[in-house]
């Protein structure tokens, strides 16, 4: 038994020493540079960077824009997710291609769609075209508002695919038994919804909402093509701020921000792995 | 009842519409010239586009699928005109394929020794691959970035590989996989006197096919879409995958940009048919998550 753990171990080993040499050890050790004033003096300041980061205009702007992004995008893209995965189940026929056109997006390069999106939405575009000929104002991508519309539907046309494999797997999970037992005693398909679907899908609910937080956060990706490197404040993500540190290469800002972030992320999950395990003890 | 199937059936049918109309747009216009590009889409009212609607001293885009003349000169120039493109094509795949080779290698090895290894504390340890998995790029990027520090690899394609080769993503979606593997088929062989690793490489290996099929497709989506990391690690221009240029391009010269684009897509269009079918099929991933 002993011998055949010390396999199991050393296939682990080369996978997790990666692990630990390029995310633990130097994230942990990070944590030195947050409490010192700079590189070359190295001072003990104690928590005072983080301090001065929590109380940072653009840091506070960008926390903010990226917590009004998620909480626009991700209810829209599970519900938009939740609808076609359902509908997909009722499609008799062209099932196969209608899934495979949906997930397409999953691997197109940000890049290729951006210039449709510019031709949609930019100052001389379809959306203009049409206000200016009915004789409304005319929008403009440096306005805060109007991009962050933009990018959210930009962030659904690219994630709405993953969370449809989610969901669609989900709804295959639920046995058929339970349907047809239930359309013995009552014929309504919305209590059928209600009853059965709805309260058997929360679990899958859940995971598409851990995933849809993880997504929320490569969204950079497609503003840095649409945007540059310098948004309109209005979409000024906390990644924006990051990459300006990496390039200024301020390392205890960067640290910090990591931190911050890793924090307040590690709680958002905690809540949702908390309220996962709750619901899934309940159904099981 | 039947106006609803027909309400959710033209619902679906939008909705597929809408996820690949974009990158058809993008192959449609790719065969249109500069000159047309031009007059459709800028902004600026030159003598050509100005019968089209303008309003002030804005010209609105004149919107097409099918180019009034083909033109087929830009993929003639990425080809064999300016090496420009190639080498950023050139680069991002340097930069894939050995994320997805190491990840084939390691992925599999390390799932099945976690699922088997008989220790109470080995959880503790995959801990640590979920919340890496969880975490935002930006803030795995700062430990990447430190460690490229002190291996003195900053300026090299290395900082950006390492790390990807052993991102957890791999070993979680494999694992999940590997649980609802028969155990009656190991105790057999390992009754047989078959070792450990024999045993992953003749009886467990051969049968991952589709999960790690489905492993490629989601990483070679996501590196292959690399801009977060080659933006902030690659300083020289001319060693940036195209996936970060693109955007540049687009400003410069949109005629190149949309045959670019459709050229850059092309790998990825044959690796999601490779690999679709293990998506969709996909209750592994779905359990994944859970």
């Amino acid at each position: 038994m002993k011998k055949r753990n010390l396999a199991f171990m050393a296939m682990i080993l080369p996978s997790f020493a990666g692990i630990l040499v390029f995310y633990c050890i130097p994230f942990f050790l990070s944590f030195s540079y947050t409490i010192v004033n700079n590189m070359a003096e190295k001072r003990f300041v104690g928590l005072t960077n983080f301090k001065a980061m929590l109380t940072d205009g653009l840091f506070r702007q960008a926390a903010g824009n990226m917590l009004r992004f998620m909480a626009l995008s991700i209810p829209l893209s599970m519900a938009l997710a939740f609808l076609i995965a359902l509908g997909l189940q009722k499609l008799e026929r062209g099932r196969a291609l209608a899934s495979v056109l949906l997930l397409f997006p999953i691997v197109v390069p940000s890049g290729t769609v951006v210039y449709f999106w510019k031709i949609l939405f930019d100052i001389n575009g379809l959306v203009n075209k049409f206000l200016s000929r009915r004789g409304l104002d005319m929008k403009n991508l440096s306005d805060g508002g109007y991009a962050m519309a933009v990018i959210v539907l930009l962030f659904l046309w690219k994630n709405v695919s993953y969370n449809i494999v989610l969901f669609w797997s989900g709804l295959n999970w639920i046995p058929r038994v339970y349907y047809e037992q239930y359309e013995l005693e009552c014929s309504s398909g919305f209590r059928k919804f209600r009853d059965i679907t709805w309260i058997y899908l929360s679990p899958t609910t859940l995971v598409v909402l851990l995933m849809s937080i993880v997504n929320s956060f490569r969204v950079f990706k497609e503003i840095y093509q649409l945007c540059g490197a310098y948004p309109t404040p209005g979409i000024y993500m906390l990644q924006h701020y990051m990459n300006n540190q990496f390039s200024s290469m301020n390392l205890q800002k960067l640290c910090t921000a990591a931190y911050l972030i890793f924090l307040a992320v590690s709680v958002l999950l905690l809540i949702v792995f908390f309220l996962q395990k709750k619901v899934t003890d309940t159904f099981s | 009842m039947k106006r609803f199937h027909l309400i959710s059936r033209l619902f679906i049918i939008f909705c597929a519409v809408a996820a690949v109309f974009p990158v058809f747009f993008a192959c449609t216009n790719s065969l249109m010239g500069q000159e047309e590009l031009k007059n459709r889409y800028s902004a600026q009212i030159t003598e050509e586009n100005s019968d089209d609607y303008t309003e002030g001293s804005i010209h609105f885009v004149r919107f097409g699928l099918w180019p009034d003349r083909t033109d087929l000169e830009q993929y003639r120039e990425l080809l064999f005109g300016n090496p420009v493109y190639l080498r950023y094509f050139w680069n991002a795949v340097l930069l894939v394929v050995p994320i997805l080779v190491g990840q084939c290698i390691l992925a599999p090895l390390a799932a099945f020794g976690f699922e088997n290894l008989s220790w109470r504390r080995k959880e503790i340890l995959f801990f640590f691959y979920v919340v890496i998995m969880l975490m935002p790029t930006q803030v795995l990027m700062v430990p990447n970035f430190i460690v490229a520090g002190w291996l003195n690899i900053r300026d090299s394609y290395l900082a950006i590989v390492l790390p990807a080769m052993f991102h957890p993503l791999g070993v979680f979606l494999i694992r999940q996989q590997i649980k609802g593997f028969p155990k009656e088929a190991m105790e057999a062989a390992r009754l047989d006197g078959a070792g450990e690793f024999q045993i992953y490489r003749y009886i467990v290996r051969p049968n991952l096919g589709s999960v790690v099929a489905a492993m490629l497709v989601l990483l070679f989506a996501d590196n292959w879409n690399m801009v977060d990391q080659a933006v902030v690690f690659i300083r020289e221009p001319y060693k940036l995958p195209l996936s970060a240029v693109l955007s540049q391009v687009m400003e410069m010269n949109p005629q190149m940009f949309f045959a670019a684009s459709c050229f850059y897509l092309v790998p990825a269009v044959l690796m999601f048919l490779y690999g679709q079918e293990f998506l969709a099929a996909g209750s592994q991933l779905a359990e994944l998550k859970k």
